[in-house]
């Protein structure tokens, strides 16, 4: 369903994404894990086509991200690491808003609303405005902005960060419903996390994949805890050593 | 267009539901209606002094309409950064623009709905100050064309600096920022024909076309002049074409 291949993104020097590739299959709830400042964002920012990658490419829902990015927005939803609300709008008025803007048809514009209030519980609070809202119910309108139009691959960016232990369940509960007919990638730097919910496992450190796999082969033998830790060391250790190639050459 | 719509329709509702489109609108008003009734003071003492002289009779249109609408365009320089400055560095700082961004829509469909928004407010503020000099048709006897294509081409100004406080609101995050450069820009173009005096032939011709109030005044004799018009439509079409240039160049930064 997603397949990168030799992502790259530089920030003027910075090089945020350094040549990534994977692949996720259709229906896979992946768990993008690394530590803060790891490029999670950007890669997440280079798939929905918010930022140009800078070399190498991507295909999403099997288009192009670089030579098809219309059609690439049309199948993605996408909950960004703040949810894009409008304080002043309703919440039912802001999930139709953006429905619209997904090409969800007239006829069915109602319906589709109707399904992600009620999917993400916040028929009671559709008439409230969005700057009305708790931090939990935020986040939830913003993952019923991303659902509404049924899209196949849905791109939640820390989708848990800042709320409260019971929020947190909720929000969990509600991508596990989503397991199984959406792809779903989800950025997090929570271990527990990525094992509560996710099938699949992408650990990006220092702008590199670290590891992946499949959560099930993974953890076989090793906690996730030290396949992590592991992972991220390695990768500072092989950057250390690069850095000291360069030096010496 | 059915995004370009959505996007406006969206524009339209938060300004009546938000304070800033009220207040903005109100003081417009006031001011209006407070040069309005200075100029027909000044036109009442005119017809004291004019009854004295018989040959003499000071027209309507000349002494309290122009002078208005001249008046307007400066209030509009001062309130329309303020109308403007939100439409796109707000979105961009509030994280909205990231799913505006990530949505089938283009940038210039965006633009063109922010545009066709802000420019309805602006139409609607216009619209309620129309009842000064349209008073002035039911109870005396003005040229009503005059009035009425001079009101067009205050509403062409208006729009025309709509676009550019857009195009100036899609350089940066800050509302605060796209209001003061806004309110800079607009006064800077305003004045732009104020050293034609001092001139070169050539140059100072230019710089009388480029002066938004001179094509302003064209219209003020009560006939739509092509060239004024297309000199608004340009200006339109600049401050849209900015914008949408911007936001993409942004995007590969």
């Amino acid at each position: 369903m997603i397949k990168a291949q030799d992502l790259c993104k530089h920030y003027g020097d910075v090089e945020a994404v350094k040549g990534i590739s994977f692949e996720i299959p259709e229906g896979a709830v992946v768990g993008l894990l690394g530590p803060n400042g790891a490029g999670k964002t950007t890669t997440i920012r280079l798939l929905t086509t918010f930022l140009p990658p800078t070399s190498g490419t991507a295909t999403v829902a099997g288009y192009d991200i670089k030579k098809q990015p219309a059609e690439v927005r049309k199948h993605i939803g996408y909950l960004p690491e703040t949810p894009p609300l409008y304080p002043e709008m309703r919440v039912d008025e802001y999930v139709t808003f953006v429905a619209k803007l997904k090409g969800v048809g007239r006829g069915s514009l109602g319906h589709a609303v109707e399904k992600a209030l009620t999917r993400c519980s916040l028929t009671d609070v559709a008439h409230k405005l969005c700057s009305q809202l708790s931090k939990g119910y935020r986040q939830r309108v913003g993952l019923a902005q991303a659902i509404v139009h049924e899209p196949k691959v849905i791109i939640l960016d820390e989708p848990t960060s800042g709320l409260d232990p019971a929020q947190i369940i909720e929000i969990r509960q509600l991508i596990s419903e989503l397991k199984g007919e959406h792809t779903v990638v989800l950025s997090t730097h929570i271990l527990s996390e990525v094992s509560e919910s996710c099938s699949e496992l992408l650990v990006i450190a220092d702008g590199s994949i670290a590891l992946s796999g499949t959560i099930a082969e993974l953890t076989a033998e090793q906690s996730l805890e030290q396949l992590f830790l592991q992972a991220v060391f390695k990768r500072k250790q092989h950057a250390a050593a690069q850095e000291q190639k360069l030096a010496q050459g | 267009m059915r995004n370009i719509l959505t996007i406006a329709s969206r524009e339209l509702r938060s300004s009546f539901v938000t304070p800033l489109a009220y207040v903005v609108m109100a003081g417009f008003l006031l001011l209006a209606g407070f040069f309005f009734f200075t100029l027909l003071q000044q036109f009442n003492a005119v017809l004291l002094q004019a009854a004295m002289m018989p040959d003499l009779k000071p027209s309507l249109n000349e002494w309290v309409i122009t002078p208005f609408y001249q008046t307007l365009e400066i209030v509009l320089i001062f309130l329309l950064p303020v109308m403007t400055m939100r439409s796109l560095a707000e979105e961009k700082s509030s994280g909205t623009y990231e799913l505006l961004a990530t949505s089938p829509i283009s940038t210039v469909e965006l633009v063109f709905g922010k545009f066709l928004g802000i420019s309805t407010v602006v139409a609607i503020m216009l619209a309620l100050s129309f009842v000064f000099p349209g008073s002035l048709i039911v109870v005396a006897d003005p040229e009503a064309a005059p009035i009425l294509v001079g009101f067009l081409g205050l509403l062409l100004f208006a729009w025309a600096f709509t676009a550019l406080g857009v195009a100036v609101s899609s350089f940066t995050r800050s509302q605060a920022v796209a209001g003061i450069v806004g309110l800079v820009l607009f006064l800077l173009f305003f004045v732009i024909d104020a050293p034609a005096a001092k001139a070169g032939e050539k140059i100072a011709e230019v710089l009388r076309y480029a002066a938004p109030s001179a094509q302003c005044d064209l219209f003020m004799k009560g006939v739509i002049n092509s060239s004024a018009l297309i000199y608004f439509l340009s200006l339109m079409a600049l401050g849209l074409f900015v914008s949408v240039r911007v936001l993409e160049a942004q995007r590969w930064r």
